[in-house]
């Protein structure tokens, strides 16, 4: 930042405590690519709006489903 | 065919959540398959080439394993097929990394639309046509000479039913292989998935295939979506797709590598346990996997079994379909002139695709606006949020990568605010985290509220409290390499008025 160098007369409150904004300034770093290749359900939606959601539990080696309340 | 793969073993999808993983089992995990674009970050002006870090890169090249790539998002089953863009970033990945072979899917992403080119937001199937197999052919021909490896497609998942006039699954993979003379990534979940769909046997696709030219097999965990079996990268590969593989390994000479693959967002709930116990389970399928040297020539009959192939709609016509059917109306091209035949049995499968590709585009805003989708969730309700997501959806095309989503999404909710206090604030400061991250520059931005607090606050699910008296802040966010976020002195404010600071909002 060419402006970063000049001289500063800080004014910025006291408590300003950036720290879980840098949490998810670090966290977007890791996300920004590309999504991965599958063509199913991305669920970091429903994880975001529902901590207990519906699923489906599949039965191994069969078309067995059911749902399970989490 | 001039290549024959190196024996290099079982192995898996690179995570840089499980990075820890494959450094301390290379004896179990032999192969780290990257997908470079799923590593690299695009800048959100339209015209940015998403690009990786060369430290990640030098990173990777640390790791114990053989290094295969798998692209991401560049298919070559349309015809909107970049030969260029991503090339030399991709060709600088594989160089730095040594790869025997790279792959890719035979699947379709961009269309055209009004006013250029837009992606459907999910990997949609090609036309199984004569003109299909020519198509991709020529798009695996050209990518194979630019990037100068051996290439292989891989067989994609198809939700639709066999449509009359198509070629077979099989024909059609094995028409492609032969054409274009290149490798098969036989992704066996895929082809289990269509068969428990409804769609073809494996038993069928597999007496098509010229057996030599699988290079590399793909295994991962399903699950249930709508009624259809989808490929989710979920979970555990399914005992019968475990007994399925270990019936057909023997029958591929040729092969090199057996990879598991599993979604990132579902590390954390799947367990790096449950990872390396399937690792385990591909090391000993691989025991299946027969020696070179006692390989016998294959006696398979590649005689076409059908007569399909040459139907009358042309991939171009098909890809009108898919822009008409996948694409918000805003943005699709004018009504096609030709009417490609859509059956009633399509109207499910289309619902299917667009409805997935919508929990990828919101998976994008929920990983990269968390807090902006918590402080609406929290405002809103869980309805009137899906609602709101909806209508986004609905008026903006999807984006290819994840940054340019989340953009998309701050202009929409910027010509389409809504009074709850803070959200400008959240929005502003998510948002303006992505463009420093994904533009590799500094951001300024000004913040009524203490943004510390408001997180504090939707942590503990909160609404954040209403702006007090306290003044605006401006901070900066940038990547200088290591994130930071500081706060900017009131001088320095001045004197940057008229110099070149980044963006002020």
């Amino acid at each position: 930042m060419s402006s970063a160098s000049k001289s500063a007369t800080v004014k910025v409150p006291a408590n300003m405590n950036l720290e879980q904004a840098q949490r998810v300034l670090a966290s977007v770093l890791g996300k920004v690519g590309h999504p991965a290749c599958y063509s199913g359900f991305n669920i970091s939606f429903v994880n975001a709006v529902d901590p207990s959601p519906m699923v489906l539990n599949v039965e191994q080696g069969s078309l067995q489903v059911q749902e399970l309340q989490h | 065919m001039g290549f024959t793969p190196p024996r290099l073993g079982p192995g898996a999808i690179y995570l840089r959540s499980l990075d820890s993983f494959f450094r301390s089992n290379g004896d179990l995990v032999r192969v780290a398959e990257i997908e470079p674009q799923t590593l690299w970050t695009k800048g959100t002006r339209a015209d940015a080439r998403p690009a990786g870090s060369s430290a990640e890169r030098r990173h990777l090249g640390t790791l114990p394993q053989r290094v295969l790539t798998h692209g991401v998002g560049y298919p070559v089953g349309g015809t909107i097929c970049d030969q260029k863009d991503h090339i030399p970033e991709f060709l600088a990945w594989n160089r730095e990394l040594d790869v025997n072979w790279t792959s890719e899917h035979l699947s379709i992403l961009h269309v055209r639309a009004g006013s250029g080119l837009e992606s459907c937001g999910f990997l949609m199937p090609p036309l199984q046509t004569d003109s299909g197999v020519r198509l991709a052919a020529q798009n695996i021909v050209e990518r194979r000479t630019v990037l100068g490896l051996p290439f292989a497609f891989e067989t994609g998942v198809n939700y639709f039913s066999v449509r009359d006039g198509e070629l077979p699954d099989g024909e059609f993979f094995a028409a492609v292989a032969e054409e274009a003379d290149c490798g098969i990534l036989l992704d066996l979940t895929n082809l289990w998935i269509n068969e428990k769909n409804g769609r073809a046997r494996i038993g069928d696709i597999m007496s098509c295939l010229p057996l030599e030219r699988v290079w590399e097999v793909h295994l991962a965990g399903v699950e249930m979506e709508r009624g259809y079996w989808v490929d989710a990268h979920s979970r555990e590969i399914d005992r019968e797709v475990v007994a399925l593989t270990a019936e057909i390994l023997p029958s591929l000479p040729n092969l090199g590598a057996i990879i598991f693959e599993l979604a990132p967002e579902r590390v954390s709930s799947f367990g790096e346990r449950a990872w390396l116990h399937e690792i385990e389970t591909l090391n000993r399928l691989w025991e299946k996997v027969p020696l070179r040297e006692v390989s016998r020539p294959l006696a398979v009959d590649r005689r076409r079994k059908s007569h399909a192939g040459n139907i009358g709609p042309t991939p171009g016509q098909w890809e009108e379909v898919l822009a008409l059917r996948m694409l918000p109306e805003c943005c699709r091209a004018a009504p096609p002139v030709s009417c490609f035949p859509c059956r009633l049995a399509d109207e499910e499968p289309f619902a299917l695709y667009s409805h997935l590709a919508e929990s990828f585009r919101s998976g994008a805003l929920a990983e990269l606006l968390g807090n902006t989708i918590h402080l609406l969730l929290l405002a809103l309700g869980k309805d009137a949020l899906e609602n709101l997501i909806d209508a986004y959806v609905a008026s903006t095309p999807p984006a290819r990568f994840p940054s340019d989503e989340a953009v998309r999404f701050r202009d929409f909710l910027q010509a389409n605010p809504l009074p709850i206090a803070g959200l400008d604030d959240m929005l502003k400061f998510e948002a303006s985290s992505i463009e420093a991250a994904a533009n590799n520059t500094t951001v300024r931005l000004t913040l009524n509220q203490d943004i510390d607090g408001m997180l504090a606050d939707l942590a503990a699910g909160r609404i954040p409290s209403p702006s007090s008296d306290r003044p605006p802040v401006v901070i900066e966010i940038g990547v200088d390499p290591v994130p930071f976020i500081r706060p900017v002195p009131v001088d320095v404010l001045s004197a940057a008025r008229s110099g070149k600071a980044g963006t002020a909002a």
